[in-house]
């Protein structure tokens, strides 16, 4: 049986993950080498919601790791299926409404996830115009009219 | 829930800013003041050039583009390109095989031979160009290196000679000085060898430049340096493999891993790769150590290539842009042990330089 770790959620919700799972995280992997976790470990910052997803994205590569070293031996043919799988299952991962998005965000970055935090980061900036962006990070424009059309037009290009 | 209502913490949004891409990057000016500032704060771009990851930059006829590698270590690593803005460029017409493009660290040397042997230092993502003013010289510029006065301050130079007088019996070799516009000679009363070497094809790493020679004596190949601190010459290493007799393999040098040297060598006969790498070059000795063969199938000569060739190892894979031996399409080509990829960049481009360069934003000094 593998080493079991508790979370607590902001709501007081507790969540039982292997410990590889956990190791995931890299705040949590100092707290477990660091042997504070006994008892469990208050997540005062991340919701249920949020943290039912990030112990998903963790499981899903802790698994998805140890099938890639499990063929590392034998040259499988289905070896570029199963990384396309991984990307995809990425892609859907992140198809969430934004709130819930940002939370990740910001759990990715306050447990130290970097594969997520980079995820979330560039999902979060895809194809977004300069107003959605504002609204998103809650942005008030400072901008004079005149000053954006300068800032604007002195970087054309990239607008094209 | 509650966070979505408040701003991020400051932190957190120049860690998000700083693993965008430039273009997008450039658009998000517009924002706010604050993240339009950020390209002028030393330490956001610093983290933004350690998060980059090396890429190609390839001009061509009609379209100009930046490449990046997308999931290099993944089973199915692939590219992506962006179109880059000439908007900064003296001008358009650039003669590609009189062209050539260089990084060193965070900065690019562009020089044309063709015209007036324009060469600047460049940043396409802030519209950057800044030309090298020779006052009238035919001053041709080998490469860019930089002596480090501070831990935050490098005065950058550039190596090169002047256009050989029928006259002279040697080449007059000088260091020009980026910021202060002055030219200082080197003398090297035997400097013979100096044109005949790869002058041209130098390799810049940490700031000093190298590229390959030939002892007469042994007819064997070694790696010449610049250290611009110093100002002077000198052997750096043997090569661990050399060229066939008839002198037709294809040797390649590149920086690998920001501090060590990759050598690409192709067999002529077999087009076969070998791939060997240095240890770091702080360490007293240089030790070469052989990291990959690699297969040949549908891999191009390299040695034919009019139009150059450039590459760079990220982990153990091997990435070239060159032109396809047929069509002369310019193509990426991506190389492991099991798997040889070949991307085309444009099918409708047929001249181009190309070279291999990480994207930064730091301006150009």
């Amino acid at each position: 049986m593998s080493k079991k770790i508790i979370f607590e959620s902001s709501e007081g919700e507790s969540f039982e993950v292997d410990e590889a799972v956990a190791l995931e995280c890299q705040t949590i992997k100092n707290m477990i080498e660091d042997d504070c976790t006994d008892g469990g470990i208050p997540l005062a910052n991340v919701n249920s919601a949020t943290l039912t997803k990030v112990i998903d994205y963790c499981k899903k590569h802790v698994e998805a790791a140890a099938a890639a070293e499990a063929n590392a031996g034998d040259k499988d043919i289905y070896g570029a299926n199963k990384d396309i799988e991984l990307k995809t299952w990425d892609e859907e991962f992140v198809k969430v409404d934004q709130p819930l998005l940002f939370d990740l965000m910001l759990a990715a970055n306050f447990l130290i996830i970097p594969g997520l935090l980079d995820l979330t980061c560039k999902t979060m900036m895809r194809g977004k115009t300069v107003l959605q962006i504002r609204e998103i990070f809650h942005i008030k424009k400072d901008y004079t009219d005149a000053e954006e059309a300068e800032v604007r037009k002195e970087n054309a290009w990239a607008f094209e | 829930m509650t966070q979505t209502l408040k701003q991020l913490p400051w932190e957190l949004e120049e860690n998000i800013l700083s693993r965008l891409p430039p273009p997008s990057l450039v658009r998000l000016r517009t924002v706010c003041q604050r993240w339009n500032a950020l390209f002028n704060d030393k330490s956001f771009v610093n983290d933004h050039f350690s998060r980059s990851r090396p890429g190609f930059l390839f001009l061509g006829s009609p379209k100009n583009y930046s490449i990046d590698i997308i999931n290099p270590n993944s089973n199915d690593p692939t590219t992506q390109s962006c179109e880059l803005p000439l908007s900064a460029m003296p001008y358009q017409d650039l003669h590609y095989r009189c062209t050539t493009i260089k990084a060193c660290d965070e900065l690019l040397l562009f020089n044309n031979r063709y015209l007036n042997g324009l060469s600047g230092l460049w940043n396409p993502w802030l519209s950057q160009f800044k030309v090298i003013k020779k006052d009238g010289a035919q001053f041709n510029c080998c490469g860019l290196g930089y002596e480090i006065i501070d831990r935050t301050n490098k005065v950058y130079k550039i190596l090169g000679y002047f256009d050989p007088d029928p006259e002279e019996e040697y080449t007059r070799v000088a260091v020009y000085e980026c910021a202060s516009h002055v030219f200082k000679h080197i003398d090297l009363p035997e400097n013979k060898w100096f044109m005949s070497e790869g002058v041209r094809d130098t390799v810049s790493l940490k700031g000093n430049l190298y590229w390959f020679s030939l002892y007469a004596e042994t007819d064997e190949y070694f790696i010449r340096s610049f250290d611009f601190s110093v100002a002077t010459f000198k052997p750096f290493c043997l090569l661990p493999c050399q060229k066939d007799d008839d002198n037709r393999d294809e040797l390649l040098l590149q920086v690998f891993k920001e501090d060590r040297f990759s050598l690409l060598k192709q067999n002529y006969l077999t087009r076969k790769i070998e791939i060997w790498v240095t240890n770091t070059i702080y360490k007293e000795e240089v030790v070469w150590t052989k990291m990959m063969n690699l297969p040949t199938t549908n891999f191009p000569r390299l040695f034919e290539q009019f139009y150059g060739k450039s590459y760079f190892i990220y982990d153990k894979t091997l990435f070239v842009c060159c032109c396809e031996n047929s069509t002369s399409v310019p193509c990426i080509y991506i190389v492991r042990e099991d798997l040889c990829k070949q991307i085309h960049i444009d099918s409708g481009i047929f001249q181009c330089c190309h070279c291999v360069y990480t994207p930064s934003l730091f301006p150009v000094p």
